[in-house]
């Protein structure tokens, strides 16, 4: 083998690993964090606000706790410090009740954290039915109720429904082990209406085509009689999920213009997910931080799956 | 008012004319293959009045009563002189020769952005030029030799969609003989719909647009494909890595009518074939009980295209010319596997899209001085996506149940169009015409069928059939123009024209009257200083991605709510002509945007055009820049330098339509910086070689910065763990487009290797060939194609990275051609 042919070998040996190096971890600078303010007051629960600083968006590390911070929650006018903190959480002594009026006050070293909001009034909910049906190989179950409006008064609605496993089991999205999951392949049906993608207002599903969550306002259901039936049916369609459902949950919340910015906006980021998403800004109502201080009122119903006949079962249950 | 004043003055300036002045018309053709030369120069010496042949290479220049010095000029060809006494309106057709054989690498000069035209901001290319350039996958291609001019820029890594002027891909006008082209990318962008084999001529204006153009902001491609030989037949056939195609084109009746074929096809699908067998025989070694072990696939791609022409002559006077263009693309795919429950599932789909456009053009002069050009066109943009899973116990199960979609989206146009060229005094070169278009927008049609069959659960059979997003929007879209090229005195010279276009959809009507016009004035006979205007109004908006082209991008028409995007474009240059050495430019150039679109956050693309006007906010842009060229064409060493300097801005500050807190952002293909070194050099008959040199500003995209967790009512959930990815965190951000992506530059190496064979005496060929080596990115640059975050890297302490994908690497390649 001559040198000309040897060189030409070389080449040939060489192209495949040119060919194959496509791909390299980009060096970018560290930004600085910025404070979060999270806070959810919820009615018939103690008041909490989680602040923290944000972290690198690399980082997976949970807890970058603010020092030196000074926290002020004004209830109804009364002012109430922290009575522990545990993990960048701060639990204050009231129980909330709806129609609370709150404000918080945080002075930091980077400079002072404002929020104010309200727990809105609880959701009416009647004649509330849940109802299974099972196969080998073919399950749902269906959730419906009636919600009543208070007159004269703008709510926002938030449904939401999830499950309660009776195991453990490996969560992709959290990297970990957990019990509580939000249920797939469910459809709401609002008056004989069913809500699909596009049927983005008033009524506002959330979670990509497999949604859980449905968002409206009460102005847009009926002006007449002020309530509305709403339907929930969820299939699962393989043996495989259905024994470790442990609990079907059901929450009816109120939530404030605040918290509904919030959760759609959140809801949208998550959908960046896709290559095919714009990115956005989450929306908050905080001052001085990123994140939401806002109320909500909050009912559930549940249903516990394992306790009752598999094959056509009703029952009326209200657990709250 | 001041419209009305502007009208006027077009229509008072014909009536300037002078008696006694005659009329010198007729056709500019190729002495050898009777091809029509576009662009070709017919100048009066004595006078120094001149013009340039129009599209259909027919020119008419009035001249005053008085002996003439006719000289007819066309790059590449030897100039011919005609001398006489101008006493009648004289017919004049000339046949030019040319002066090299064309299996040189033949460079011309800039016709529309040289030192004398009015026109500027505008690029013309011969394919000559756009072959010299060294190619990917040995594939010359248009859109890709006008990226590497000033102002031009790629969209990413290997696109053909272009970015003029700070203006995004959707804002340019492709035109194959007049007639719009919507989607020009085959492959994900990585090659043009425009085949070079079957095109004569290229034009790209970048702004200063005259008035017979319209419709979209930021740019105008017109390209004319070739007519045919009307002498004999002639005709070449190349094969590449990727591809194969020819040409092919002579006379059906000798010097009456024409015929011009050209096809081009990819068989990339051959390469994936052992892949593809080697996947299969993955279950075959290792037999597994498990679906995936057991499946058996088959995918593919491939696009082709047809081009054809047809042209009859009447007489020197009427002319007949039928044009089709029809490319599709398509991507398949059958995976067919075994379920645990031993039944067979076959899952296939299949997604194809393509254009189809023809037209009807018939050119009649009707006097010296007036030219009439009539056409009836039809273009077509369509995207078919079907899918199917069918299960089955076995070959011939009568239970077999099936599950079959079918998603198709598309766009109708059906124009006329006259258009008339006059030429009333020797100062005076008018164009006006009109046109009207129906559009036909078809965003998504879904069709689906179920044919359940399942003994278990249903005890029986279940079917649907459904239709939903069917909706087609109708529009009309009128055009009249007016403009005029007016020699005011030897060294000054204006082109000012009117474009009035109105659109008609649902319950609106938009009118527009938009002014264009554009001057020289000559400092020396080989310096120029130009300036121009133009207002442009685009009425469709395409719905894509914004980094890649995907056949789901869809053409959307404005509606009640959607307003016309509108631009005012001002520019101003120097123009230098060195004869012999180079030809030297510098503009500079402010532009303006309104109504443009941008996806609001967390807008997703797929399956948007069902409430689209949701998914976006209208708002302002702005752009500017400097852009210099020097470039030489003649002698051994030719190429050109061009580079670019530029800012591209956005605001979406509206209410309710606030994008980015309302502060301005840098466009996604705002670029500082774009340079491009393209050399030729000729070593002989037998060889030449090629270089680009290509370096720009890196892309900007939306990065997130922070990170921090959802808000939530129960305590409990701050603590789970969190690595970053969950549903449980939120990302935070320093504005769209925060990011800039590492700067791109690649090296593209080329060389032809010609050589013409010998044949016995008196053939009717004359065979020659053309071996084209080529390699792009020659030293491997890892260019920035997509940054996304990975979990599978780590970066300094972290658990992840982001990732940098760039997708072509040294990419050598050989095409060769027979030419007969």
């Amino acid at each position: 083998m001559n040198m000309k042919t040897k060189h030409i070998f070389l080449f040939l040996a060489a192209l495949p690993i040119l060919l194959t190096s496509c791909e390299k971890v980009v060096d970018i600078d560290e930004t600085e964090s910025q404070l979060v303010l999270n806070g959810v007051p919820t009615a018939d629960k103690r008041a909490f606000v989680y602040f923290a600083n944000t972290r690198f968006f690399l980082d997976g590390s949970n807890d970058h706790p603010v020092n030196g911070a000074q926290l002020t929650l004004t209830v109804n006018g009364v002012p109430y410090t922290p009575d522990s903190v545990a993990h960048s959480k701060y639990f204050f002594a009231p129980i909330l009740q709806a129609g609370d009026s709150l404000s918080i006050d945080i002075t930091t070293p980077r400079g002072p954290v404002h929020a104010e909001t309200y727990v809105p009034l609880m959701p009416d909910v009647d004649n509330f039915n849940i109802r299974t049906y099972k196969s080998p190989t073919f399950n749902f179950v269906q959730a419906s109720f009636n919600l009543n409006d208070h007159a004269g008064v703008d709510e926002i609605y938030r449904v939401n429904v999830t499950v309660r496993d009776s195991g453990l089991h490996y969560n992709a999205w959290t990297d970990a082990y957990d019990t509580i999951d939000t249920v797939r392949n469910t459809y709401f049906i609002v008056r004989d209406q069913a809500i699909t993608a596009d049927n983005v207002c008033p009524y506002l599903p959330l979670g990509g085509y497999l949604y859980s969550t449905l968002m409206f306002l009460d102005r847009n259901i009926d002006g007449q009689n002020h309530s509305t039936q709403i339907n929930i049916l969820q299939l699962t369609d393989t043996n495989e999920v259905h024994p470790y459902l442990h609990q079907y949950m059901v929450d009816v919340q109120s939530v404030t213009p605040a918290r509904f910015n919030y959760i759609i906006s959140s809801s949208q980021q998550n959908n960046m997910t896709s290559f095919f998403t714009e990115a956005g800004e989450v929306r908050g109502n905080v001052s001085g931080a990123l994140g939401v201080f806002a109320g909500q009122a909050s009912l559930r119903f549940t249903y516990d799956t394992v306790t009752t006949t598999p094959a056509d079962t009703v029952v009326h249950r209200r657990r709250h | 008012m001041k419209y009305r004043a502007i009208i006027l003055l077009l229509l008072l300036m014909p009536l300037g004319a002078v008696a006694q002045s005659y009329t010198i018309s007729g056709t500019v053709t190729d002495s050898r293959s009777g091809e029509t030369l576009i662009g070709a120069t017919v100048v009066d010496s004595r006078s120094g009045r001149g013009v340039v042949t129009n599209p259909y290479g027919h020119y008419s220049l009035t001249l005053k009563k008085d002996s003439v010095d006719l000289k007819v000029q066309f790059v590449g060809y030897e100039p011919r002189y005609f001398r006489f006494a101008l006493t009648a309106n004289r017919e004049l057709n000339v046949k030019l020769s040319p002066s090299v054989e064309l299996n040189e690498v033949v460079i011309t000069a800039e016709r529309t952005g040289d030192t004398r035209s009015s026109q500027m901001s505008a690029t013309e290319m011969t394919v000559e030029k756009i072959k010299s350039v060294p190619v990917l996958f040995g594939e010359a291609d248009i859109i890709k030799a006008l990226q590497l001019m000033p102002g031009v820029q790629s969209g990413s890594e290997g696109n053909s969609g272009m970015y003029v002027r700070g203006g995004g891909p959707d804002e340019n006008l492709f035109l194959l003989d007049g007639v719009p082209l919507y989607n020009v990318s085959h492959l994900g962008g990585f090659f043009s719909a425009f085949n070079t084999d079957a095109v004569k001529n290229v034009t790209l204006y970048k702004g200063s647009f005259p008035a017979r153009f319209g419709g979209r902001l930021s740019a105008v491609l017109d390209v004319t494909q070739n007519n045919g030989n009307d002498q004999e037949l002639h005709g070449n056939a190349s094969i590449g890595l990727i591809s194969a195609k020819f040409n092919l084109e002579g006379p059906i009746v000798k010097e009456k009518t024409t015929f011009s074929l050209s096809a081009r096809r990819t068989y990339a699908e051959l390469f994936v074939i052992p892949a593809i067998m080697w996947f299969n025989d993955l279950g075959n070694d290792n037999p597994a009980p498990d679906a995936a072990s057991n499946a058996k696939f088959n995918a593919g791609y491939y696009f082709y295209d047809l081009n054809a022409k047809l042209t009859h002559k009447f007489s020197d006077k009427s002319r007949l010319y039928g044009s089709f263009y029809m490319g599709e693309d398509e991507v398949y795919g059958k995976i067919r596997t075994v379920t645990s429950l031993d039944e067979d599932m076959n899952l296939g789909f299949r997604n194809r899209w393509g254009n189809i456009i023809g037209a009807l053009r018939w050119n009649y002069a009707l006097s010296p001085k007036i030219f009439l050009n009539a056409s009836a066109s039809y273009t077509q943009y369509k995207n078919n996506l079907v899918g199917s899973i069918e299960k089955m116990a076995g070959p011939h199960d009568p239970n077999a149940s099936t599950v079959e979609g079918d998603y198709h989206s598309a766009i109708h146009d059906l124009t006329g169009r006259v258009d008339f060229d006059y030429a009333p005094h020797p100062s005076h070169n008018v164009k006006f015409g009109a046109s009207a278009t129906r559009h036909w927008f078809v965003p998504e049609v879904a069709q689906g069928s179920v044919d359940y069959y399942d003994s278990i659960q249903m005890n029986g059979a279940f079917q649907m059939d459904s239709t939903i997003l069917s909706d087609t929007t109708r529009a009309n879209e009128f055009v009249a123009y007016i403009e005029d090229d007016w020699s005011i005195t030897e060294s000054v010279k204006l082109n000012a024209g009117l474009h009035l276009s109105g659109f008609q959809v649902q319950n609106s009507f938009y009118p527009s009257l938009q002014p264009r016009i554009s001057g020289r004035w000559m400092l020396s006979d080989d310096l120029s200083v130009k300036a121009g205007y133009a207002w442009m109004r685009q009425y469709v908006h395409l719905l894509s991605t914004t980094s890649i082209t995907l056949p789901t991008d869809l053409w959307v028409p404005v509606t009640d709510r959607v307003k016309p995007m509108e631009s005012h474009q001002v520019a101003a240059g120097l123009f230098y002509s060195r004869s012999g050495i180079a030809d030297f430019s510098i503009e500079a150039y402010y532009k303006s945007m309104d109504n443009i679109v941008e996806y609001r956050d967390g807008a997703t693309y797929f399956g948007s055009s069902e409430n689209w006007e949701n998914l976006v906010y209208a708002g302002r842009g702005w752009s500017y820049g400097i852009e210099l060229l020097v470039q030489r064409d003649i002698g051994k060493l030719t190429g050109w330098i061009g580079y670019t300097w530029s800012r591209t801005m956005r605001l979406f500050d509206r209410e309710g339509q606030v994008i980015n807190n309302g502060e301005p952002f840098p466009a996604k293909y705002d670029r500082r910086h774009d340079l491009s070194i393209v050399l030729s050099y000729k070593f002989n008959d037998r060889v030449d070689v090629s270089a680009t040199w290509v370096y720009s500003t890196g892309n900007t995209a939306t990065l997130p910065t922070q990170r921090y967790p959802v808000a939530t009512d129960d305590p409990d959930e701050y603590d789970l763990p969190a690595n970053g990815y969950g549903v449980g965190s939120l990302t935070a951000y320093e504005g769209r487009n925060n990011y800039r992506m590492p700067a791109y530059h690649r090296l593209d190496l080329g060389a032809n290797f010609h050589r013409v064979f010998k044949v016995r005496e008196g053939s009717r060929f004359h065979p020659r060939r053309t071996i084209n080596v080529s390699v792009y990115n020659a030293y491997n640059h890892q260019n920035p194609y997509m940054i996304y975050q990975s979990a599978s890297e780590t970066y300094r302490n972290y658990p992840a990275a982001l990732v940098q994908l760039s997708i072509f690497p040294i990419l050598p390649s050989v095409a060769y051609t027979l030419y007969f």
